[in-house]
């Protein structure tokens, strides 16, 4: 072998050498951060650990046994601050969740983080899979197998005593995780035999398919029962609800809701038709609520929308319409009787009685309605605004250590036409509907997850001001270049 | 170890008496103090929830674009277009230590510049009282979780125009191309994941998009939220540009 022959072999060896190098390094490092993906931990080094999840939610996500989808619409540049303020503060708390639900390396929460116009495949499939309008900013979908949930807008945030404002985002998705990932739905059942409005009719009058509709997205099932029929009411019933009875309930129907109340620790959702005589009267009084047989009537133009509706927004502080008050939301009703604490009822310290909502100061509850002469308030006999509209009582137990335990709740409302398919999705009554359901369910004391301040702040500085900042910063880079002048003048000597 | 450090001070005196160390300085505060006063600006404009501290590093690639190419694109072209490379190599002093030296001055060097911009909430305070509690211009957190990404990212960035620098004699292609890298490696995710995801390929590549996308890393840093994750990620990278730069070196001499 000649030396040329030698030195092109050699070259060659090197080269392959140095390739294999490389190549071996390059797998080294691909393999160390391959295993960094799966095995990383993340420190909040702020005050009060401001981005981190509560420990409850924590727990619950590590407990997580099915996997769950998050899909949150980005919106677009040209939308408005606030919309992609809120966008922020929902993908920075739901990285942190997608964190914490790790398990083995893998996240047992989904996150989608769609743009509708460029992503329009999966924008159909909010529209179509999810109900969503595909116009809306920030629309929210928290789905687990058929079950799904949406988050609305109102639910993120609020507003404390101090006018600071809070994010809520932490509580409303865990609890919509825990809704949807639960196994066992909660059963809600709808009685029959009366009249009743029914979960399975289309009517947009008498019909409840949108309530229906809305139960099973939030893990609900429900079934109709027919109170004459059933011995008594199943076990399973997470509530019933009583929508609209046209014909009076019997005793021994009314026997066994009282049943259910009182020893079944039972919750009871009573939607009442005004000029229907429903039966119930006695169980009423029991529970310290009156529901009079008369028709409220809303003489001013503010509390009546377009159509001839009652637009409640009237609230009383109640954890049902805490949401409706922070938010300033109306509820949209149809023909009322009044629903109110009876004055006449046997004083019982174990039942609380509060009137939930009501019409305006110029209303008033008309007894002579049936009369065919037209309506005026009339002091003797007519009822004088504003007129509560629907009321909750609720009963504590007694136990034999000298504890009150919560028992029965009873719902109230002299109205059944804000659940009607028509009036279901107008105004907040979808959300009455669903902080009602909670709060009898106690759905809404599942979690203890604190708000926490947005962290807002807005700086005081005028235009003349950030001139002079602007050339005071200067002093650093004028600095450098001194030094660098002075180096440069030490180099020439 | 002594040619080591021997080399170490050399490289940190020629950064020191250079002039284009401090063209390269002046060039980069300025344009800091300019997008500190810029977010300052809009902070007070509307109502935030942002602080001026995580725009302010949101805001990193604008000098990391010139500084690195101008610092990097030197170090090794021109001692091989000068022949001094071949020179240095002849000398007890190893490839890895001559390429580890230069890294680090540079690194010192970058890291130094950051660290100037600290003193800008200070003048803001000095200047207007108030205004740094005001917006938490010294949100202790957000500025720990900042400049610990500068810090991390620099080691990459700098250690892939090292990279460039080794590979070609021209000083002007040495930067070009340490510029075209920096962007895709800072940018090309962003950009990345813009498409539309209907791409096949593109869903496939995701995940490891999503763990080099710089900004992503970046915006939990400079809230004051540490990961792991982006820690291997820029130190071992930037390990392997040492390395392979080192071989370059030693094949090239």
């Amino acid at each position: 072998m000649s030396r040329l022959d030698e030195f092109r072999a050699a070259r060659w060896f090197f080269g392959i050498n140095r390739s294999v190098q490389i190549l071996l390094a390059v797998i080294f490092v691909g393999a160390i951060n391959f295993i960094a993906t799966s095995q990383f931990s993340r420190h909040d080094m702020t005050e009060g650990n401001r981005f981190s999840l509560s420990p409850e939610t924590r727990a619950y996500l590590r407990s997580l046994e099915t996997p769950v989808r998050i899909v949150v619409t980005r919106p677009p540049d040209s939308s408005p601050q606030t919309s992609r303020m809120v966008f922020d503060h929902l993908e920075r708390l739901l990285k942190e969740y997608e964190y914490a639900a790790r398990r083995d390396g893998k996240s047992m929460i989904e996150l989608d983080f769609i743009s509708v116009f460029r992503q329009t495949d999966k924008a159909e499939e909010l529209v179509e899979k999810y109900g969503v309008n595909p116009e809306k900013e920030n629309a929210i979908i928290v789905a687990s197998g058929d079950r799904y949930r949406e988050i609305l807008g109102p639910e993120l945030y609020e507003v404390n005593d101090d006018m600071e404002n809070l994010f809520k985002g932490e509580e409303a998705f865990t609890s919509a995780i825990l809704e949807v990932a639960q196994e066992e739905p909660l059963k809600i059942y709808v009685t029959g035999g009366h009249g009743e409005m029914q979960p399975d009719s289309v009517d947009p009058l008498r019909g409840l398919s949108q309530m229906a509709g809305f139960l099973k997205q939030r893990n609900y099932n429900w079934s109709t029962l027919d109170l004459l029929r059933t011995p008594e009411i199943p076990e399973d019933a997470g509530a019933v609800i009583i929508p609209g009875p046209q014909t009076a309930l019997l005793p021994i129907e009314v026997q066994k809701l009282r049943k259910y109340l009182d020893e079944q620790n039972g919750r009871v959702i009573l939607l009442l038709d005004p000029a229907r005589d429903h039966g119930m009267d006695d169980l009423l009084y029991e529970w310290g609520i009156l529901a009079d047989d008369m028709l409220v009537l809303e003489p001013s133009e503010e509390f009546i929308a377009a159509g001839g509706d009652m637009l409640v927004s009237r609230f009383a502080e109640h954890p049902i319409t805490k949401l409706l008050i922070d938010s300033q939301q109306r509820v949209l009703f149809g023909l009322s009787r009044p629903v109110r604490p009876d004055p006449g009822a046997p004083i019982d310290g174990r039942t609380t009685v509060i009137p939930l909502l009501g019409s305006s100061p110029d209303s008033w509850a008309e007894r002579g309605y049936r009369q065919n002469t037209e309506q005026r308030f009339d002091k003797d006999s007519d009822l004088e605004g504003p007129i509560p509209l629907g009321a909750v009582s609720e009963r504590s137990a007694a136990t034999g250590l000298g504890l009150d335990l919560p028992s029965g709740k009873l719902v109230v409302f002299g109205n059944t036409a804000f659940l009607s398919n028509n009036r279901f999705n107008s105004a907040a009554n979808k959300i009455l509907f669903y902080n009602l359901l909670n709060w009898a369910l106690e759905r809404d004391s599942l979690l203890n997850i604190a708000p926490r301040p947005v962290g807002e702040y807005q700086l005081t500085v005028s235009r003349s001001e950030l001139g002079g900042l602007f050339l005071r910063l200067l002093w650093i880079p004028g600095g450098v270049a001194i030094l660098g002048f002075l180096v440069y003048l030490f180099r020439r000597q | 170890m002594r040619h080591f450090f021997h080399l170490l001070f050399h490289e940190i005196r020629m950064l020191w008496i250079s002039p284009a160390t401090y063209v390269a300085g002046v060039l980069f505060l300025v344009l800091m103090a300019f997008i500190y006063v810029f977010y300052i600006y809009i902070a007070s404009s509307e109502i935030q929830a942002t602080l001026v501290s995580e725009w302010f590093f949101q805001a990193f690639f604008w000098p990391v674009f010139f500084m690195v190419p101008l610092l990097t694109m030197r170090s090794l072209a021109e001692e091989r277009r000068l022949g001094t490379l071949e020179t240095l190599m002849t000398t007890p002093a190893t490839a890895f230590q001559i390429v580890l030296s230069k890294f680090i001055a540079i690194y010192l060097f970058y890291i130094g510049m950051w660290g100037l911009t600290l003193i800008f909430p200070f003048i803001v305070e000095y200047y207007r009282p108030g205004l740094v509690e005001e917006g938490r211009l010294l949100d202790k957190a957000s500025l720990l979780g900042g400049y610990l990404f500068v810090a991390l990212s620099g080691t990459l960035y700098i250690a892939l125009g090292m990279f460039t620098s080794s590979l070609t004699r021209s000083q002007l292609v040495a930067g070009m191309l340490c510029f075209s890298l920096l962007f895709i490696l800072i940018v090309g995710g962003q950009l990345l994941m813009k498409q539309p995801a209907d791409v096949q390929w593109l869903a496939w590549l995701g995940e490891s998009v999503q763990y080099i996308q710089t900004f992503k890393h970046l915006e939990d840093f400079s809230r004051g939220v540490i990961d792991t994750r982006p820690l291997i990620l820029y130190t071992s990278c930037a390990a392997l540009f040492v390395g392979i730069t080192t071989i370059t070196v030693e094949s090239k001499a």
